[in-house]
């Protein structure tokens, strides 16, 4: 495949994480709202204007990531890592693997989110998100 | 034990993803991203609780899940509007969005997690509608059996919806096909 295959599913996945992760938990609309309306946009635009249908899923496959409520990423920069892992992994899979198996983009996106959990674990700050690495924050002393 | 299968079905593709990897640098970048998954996984096992649904919510489940999987498969591999098939992305999509406006059952999520099931295609599906129908009944057990698993993470309903497409394939299979 050529390098701007690479970047525009790349380009995709980080803009459809972010646009899903904005409405889903910024905008309060839900995981599945969000995502299905993303999903639908790009759906109909690849579906009409009869473009590469893998730009239609990579699409989909981050807005499935970006599901994740802030509890569990916690801020934009997260999710575009996140955004990113899933483009990675989706141009990592082939398309023989499980072809055709309803849920194999799903499941890629909850590998990305795991990994980016992992990620945090390793470099996010503790003492920034600590209700991520469930310990109970430290209480903040009130001096009056 | 459901965030075992689910786990077992994402390290499956991982290990796919790795198995086809030629290059020596992008085979240790897969290898680093191995370990990154399994702390990803260890720290997903810390949120585990045990609940459980009431049984209403069960039977809600239960009907939603296998109902959507077979609207999504009709969509997506019967309905033409000129340009060939609609394909799973839009026939999810109109799914889900529909699923996502029934406030009064709460069934957001079992219903987007039919329209993955139903994301397969004809040829892993048998092009049978009573596959996609086994195939939503299985993950509508594994959706109830996993709650609170993977809790608020994108891409839970995804996983569960492989692990049952994956599960009631290989039964029908060992069981010799659709008659």
């Amino acid at each position: 495949m050529n390098p701007g295959y690479y970047a525009v599913i790349a380009a995709l996945s980080l803009a459809s994480a972010l646009l899903t992760w904005e409405l889903n938990v910024k905008r309060g609309w839900g995981g599945v709202k969000a995502s299905s309306l993303v999903s639908l946009i790009s759906g109909l635009i690849v579906y009409f204007l009869r473009i590469n249908p893998d730009y239609g899923a990579a699409v989909m496959g981050a807005s499935f990531a970006a599901m994740s409520t802030d509890k569990v990423i916690p801020n934009r920069r997260w999710v575009s890592i996140c955004g990113l892992v899933f483009a990675a992994l989706f141009l990592g899979i082939s398309s023989q693997a499980f072809g055709g198996f309803g849920g194999r983009l799903g499941t890629t996106s909850c590998m990305s989110v795991v990994m980016t959990l992992g990620l945090l674990r390793v470099f996010g700050s503790h003492k920034k998100y600590p209700h991520l690495l469930h310990h109970k924050a430290p209480e903040k002393k009130i001096f009056k | 034990m459901t965030f075992f299968v689910l786990s077992f079905f994402l390290l499956i593709l991982y290990l796919t993803i790795v198995s086809t990897v030629k290059h020596k640098g992008a085979f240790l970048i897969a290898l680093l991203g191995l370990c990154v998954l399994i702390i990803g996984l260890i720290q997903e096992t810390k949120k585990l609780k045990h609940e459980r649904y009431t049984l209403a919510r069960e039977l809600e489940v239960l009907i939603a899940i296998p109902l959507s999987t077979v609207v999504t498969f009709f969509l997506s591999t019967k309905i033409d509007m000129g340009y060939g098939f609609l394909g799973p992305v839009i026939a999810a999509g109109i799914v889900g969005l529909l699923g996502s406006y029934l406030k009064t059952y709460d069934l957001a999520n079992p219903i987007y997690c039919g329209a993955f099931v139903g994301m397969s295609s004809a040829q892993v599906a048998f092009s049978s509608f009573w596959f996609m129908g086994i195939a939503g009944l299985t993950a509508g057990l594994i959706f109830i059996l996993s709650h609170e698993v993977y809790n608020q993470t994108g891409g839970t309903l995804g996983a569960i919806a492989f692990s049952s497409v994956t599960i009631a394939r290989k039964i029908i299979m060992m069981l010799g096909g659709l008659v």
